[in-house]
């Protein structure tokens, strides 16, 4: 919480966000599109971890997001706790076209919830949603071939993307929506199904998260009169109901500016 | 982040428990309350550098995520005595084997068509799984020559039986000679113990001897690479020295000490515990920074921490905490300038024994004076070494400073003989036997505090016995000041010695920019004199009036100020050129630049105009001139600024102001 907290960037709040999950599942992908607005099809695996700040307003408030996009490749996996150490808010990604990153982002909450800050708002973001949408668009239903491209990072593993030579895009999804957000519900956790590639559903994590995070608590610790306790639990609580609820107003309050 | 705001200096606050959790993080030398080995560096620290009672990070600070990261290491107390292990043999844990250690021949340590391997002449029989798992390590050039912008290397220093310590792998990888790599494997090691199990940050300068660079060497700046070493020991049964200790080496091109030495604060225990997939953590992260843009203030993200650092316009200007480019207050344990010594723990203690001779040893700081600096660790000397050099500014650095020195650094029979010291020799040094080969100096400045307090440190572990070495303050064969102390300053950092960690941090950052202010207030009559001899408006007029414009690209406007607007014009003179964008100040330099600076003149002005500084008395203020016209220091700043003058002249936009 400290290093976190301190605001350093005028007023601003500063929020440590780490990103956990398996490999390939998208992870520097969600960062690059909220923090530059972009996609890179076949993004290079991290090594370690990334670290990207994002400044954001919601209503009156101006939040400062420390990122840290840790690398999902499994020799990286006990460096995890450096970064998700004091962080208030963590993002789980897994890939709903590959039912076992639904189970690794399961075990990364269990230790979030376990080993890291007690405050920490944790969200579930199923991604590569537009690879399980296209039914909609005949576009991409019609070019299959392409959906080796779609996956939006280059260590996909091979067999992701396996069915899809036949027609029916929502074939690939081994994930159904419900059974991810029946989890999330039960774990306490926002939850959204996400596209880097297109940018559905990305702010709307970020947003819900600023929504959701203990500002007031924030700023007291930071001020030096509290410590890291709970005193912000019932004001998240009760913001989560708006939370899940993404399709509302997620946009709305948003300005987000490279910083 | 950038938008710059004068900060009121000096306040600090340290009294907030939030940042407490914070300081191992950025602090060199103390604990890092997320790991053990640091908790066990805490207790060195109390022992070695001022024998204070240092318990503020008690455990019931760590919560269950700092837990998690300290897994290997078992903290040990520092008063369990193995005598046997702190007998004169093992005394110097980098040095078993003097007579071994013959300098070498020039010779590359390895091939360009060898990239990846790192020779060693003497091959250990004992399995390094480090160095394989480092030499396993990816290398992506793209990511590599962006590391090294930053640094040249993070080496890892083991201890051989056979040899020593020895590099046993850098990365990215980096070529260095034989007599390079084991210099920095010597420097890397402390020269003495001070602990038993532990872990101890310190710094070290080292000249570089192979010039060309490459994909595997980049150059230096300045012909030096710095090294920033984290050096941890255990209790290993199965080690024939009973002890298991290694060195992280952050080896740099830059001048940054106290950038660096958060970073291997921070990285050293990390890579303890989880090895090789830390270390490419740490140089990926590095990698992801922007580049070290002069006068920028940049927030850097390391290892989950995030660290904001100011980098200075050039080497030799003064960071000040009061002015600072960052947003809130400047606060040591969260902001870095990156050019200052290390600011914890609280350089004051450094000076502890000699605190009322401060105003002598500055003197002679700036009038270039060898300086031998003798500490009981290389951690004292090199934050000691750090903070005089930091002083010193604005007046450029003119004489070599080695802020950790060992007998094995292929400069030491350069640097210490039989003759007189250079001028403007600092040299940081923990064997006694420098005691002895340095007798001939003139001034030794020995840290600590003053021996005849019995400190409780030592009670706690007498096994360390009495350090050997001059005894802890100032002694001078030659020197007489020649401006008063300041005797309120001098009461007030009295009473910060009775006081707590604020205190002493409040105190130190007071002392630090009262003898910076000292430093500028020198240079004062000396910029007051030369701004007469900056050619005047009308000269410049007349000199542009005798060169020829060329018909492109040339806009001057017929009134010209003071300072003139850029211009391209061009002299019939032939000047060998280093490159077009300097070509025409090159041709200018004979029309436009500072006249010749004149003793006679400078002194009329000296006289005239007086100085800030408290001189005893006019007589000790000419000589005390008298004599740093005479050093390295006035020739070199001289130089400095007739090149900033000429570049002002030629031109002007985006120039750092004259003093």
């Amino acid at each position: 919480m400290a290093d976190g907290a301190s605001g350093s960037a005028d007023k601003s709040v500063q929020v440590k966000l780490v990103l956990l999950g398996e490999a390939a599942v998208g992870k520097s992908s969600v960062v690059l599109r909220f923090v530059s607005n972009e996609f890179q099809p076949n993004k290079e695996p991290t090594i370690g971890a990334a670290f990207l700040t994002q400044k954001c307003r919601l209503e009156d408030r101006i939040l400062r997001y420390e990122i840290w996009d840790t690398a999902g490749q499994e020799r990286f996996h006990s460096l995890a706790p450096m970064y998700y150490r004091n962080a208030q808010a963590a993002v789980v990604v897994y890939d709903v076209t590959k039912a076992s990153s639904l189970e690794k982002a399961k075990s990364w909450v269990k230790e979030l919830q376990r080993q890291a800050n007690p405050n920490i708002v944790i969200a579930l973001a199923g991604n590569k949603v537009d690879l399980v949408q296209s039914s909609a668009s005949s576009l991409s239903a019609a070019s299959p071939p392409d959906s080796e491209d779609e996956a939006d990072d280059a260590t996909a593993t091979p067999g992701e993307t396996p069915g899809a030579t036949g027609g029916e895009p929502e074939s690939l999804r081994q994930v159904p929506r419900e059974e991810a957000q029946a989890y999330a519900t039960e774990a306490g956790l926002l939850f959204f199904e996400t596209s880097a590639k297109t940018g559905e559903g990305i702010v709307d994590i970020f947003t819900e998260i600023a929504k959701k995070i203990p500002i007031e608590h924030i700023l007291a610790a930071t001020r030096g009169n509290t410590g890291r306790s709970g005193g912000g639990a019932s004001r998240a609580e009760g913001t989560r109901q708006s939370g899940v609820n993404l399709e509302e107003d997620a946009v709305k309050g948003k300005d987000a500016c490279n910083c | 982040m950038e938008n710059e705001s004068v900060l009121d200096g000096g306040k600090l606050k340290l009294d907030h428990p939030i940042y407490e959790e914070d300081i191992g993080d950025l602090s060199p030398y103390l604990a890092l309350p997320s790991s053990t080995s640091s908790r066990a560096s805490s207790s060195t620290v109390g022992s070695s550098v001022a024998a204070r009672s240092r318990n503020n990070w008690s455990d019931d600070e760590l919560d269950a995520s700092d837990l998690h990261l300290s897994s290997r290491i078992t903290p040990e107390t520092v008063d369990t005595p193995r005598k046997q292990v702190f007998s004169v043999q093992l005394l110097s844990p980098s040095s078993p084997s003097l007579s071994k250690f013959p300098s070498r021949p020039l010779e590359l340590a390895r091939s360009q068509t060898l990239p990846r391997t790192f020779q060693i002449e003497k091959r250990s029989s004992l399995p390094r799984p480090i160095r394989n798992e480092i030499i396993a390590l990816e290398v992506d050039p793209v990511s590599v020559e962006k590391m090294q912008h930053w640094i040249l290397g993070i080496a890892v220093v083991e201890f051989d039986l056979d040899s020593g310590p020895v590099i046993d792998g850098i990365y990215p990888p980096l070529t260095l000679l034989p007599s390079e790599s084991e210099n920095i494997a010597f420097c890397a090691f402390p020269d003495s113990l001070q602990f038993d199990q532990g872990s101890q940050s310190h710094s070290f300068r080292i000249r570089e001897q192979y010039s060309p660079p490459s994909e595997t060497r980049p150059a230096t700046n300045d012909g030096f690479i710095y090294g920033f070493s984290h050096f941890i020991q255990r209790r290993d049964a199965s080690s024939k020295r009973g002890y298991k200790q290694r060195a992280l080496v952050i080896l740099t091109q830059h001048q940054y000490p106290a950038l660096y030495s958060s970073l291997v604060g921070i990285f050293g225990p990390l890579f303890e515990n989880h090895g090789a997939p830390m270390l490419e953590s740490a140089c990926h992260n590095i990698a992801t920074w922007p580049n070290p843009t002069p006068g920028k203030t940049l927030e850097l993200g390391f290892l989950g921490s995030v660290l904001h650092v100011e980098i200075p316009h050039s080497i030799d200007v003064q960071q000040l905490t009061d002015t600072s480019s960052f947003n809130e207050k400047y606060n040591p344990r969260s902001h870095i300038l990156a050019t200052t010594a290390p600011f914890l723990p609280p350089p004051i203690l450094l000076f502890e024994a000699c605190i009322e001779n401060l105003w002598s040893i500055w003197e002679c700081l700036v009038l270039c004076e060898p300086i031998l600096v003798f500490g009981a660790s290389p951690a004292q000397t090199s934050q000691a070494v750090w903070w005089l050099r930091d002083l010193l500014r604005p007046i450029p650095l003119a004489g070599e400073i080695r802020p950790y020195f060992t007998m094995q650094d292929s400069d030491h029979a350069q640097l210490v003989n039989k003759l007189p010291p250079k001028a403007g020799l600092i040299i940081g040094v923990t064997n006694p036997f420098f005691e002895k080969s340095c007798v001939h100096w003139p001034h030794v400045l020995s840290l600590g505090r003053r021996v005849t307090t019995p400190s409780s440190a030592r009670q706690k572990s007498p096994s360390l016995g009495v350090p050997a070495g001059p005894a802890p303050g100032w002694k001078t064969k030659t020197h007489k000041r020649y401006i008063s102390k300041d005797r309120v300053l001098l009461k007030q950092l009295e009473n910060a010695l009775k006081g707590n960690d604020k205190a002493l941090m409040d105190a130190s950052l007071v002392l630090r920019r009262h003898f910076c202010s000292r430093s500028t207030q020198l240079i004062t009559p000396l910029a007051r004199y030369l701004n007469t001899l900056i050619p005047s408006p009308t000269e410049v007029r007349h000199a542009r009036k005798a060169s020829t414009y060329p018909a492109s690209s040339s806009h001057s406007s017929p009134s010209t100020p003071p300072v003139p607007t850029p211009r391209t014009t061009k002299l019939s003179t032939v000047t060998p050129t280093p490159s077009p964008a300097s070509r025409y100040t090159q041709n200018h330099n004979r029309a436009l630049r500072l006249k010749p600076f004149n003793n006679t003149n400078f002194f009329a002005s000296l006289k005239a105009h007086g100085s800030i500084l408290p001189f005893k008395s006019t007589s000790k203020r000419t000589e005390f001139y008298e004599r740093w016209l005479k050093s390295p220091a006035f020739g070199t700043w001289l130089a400095q600024q007739e090149q900033i003058v000429q570049s002002v002249l030629n031109d002007p936009p985006s120039v750092p102001p004259l003093l």
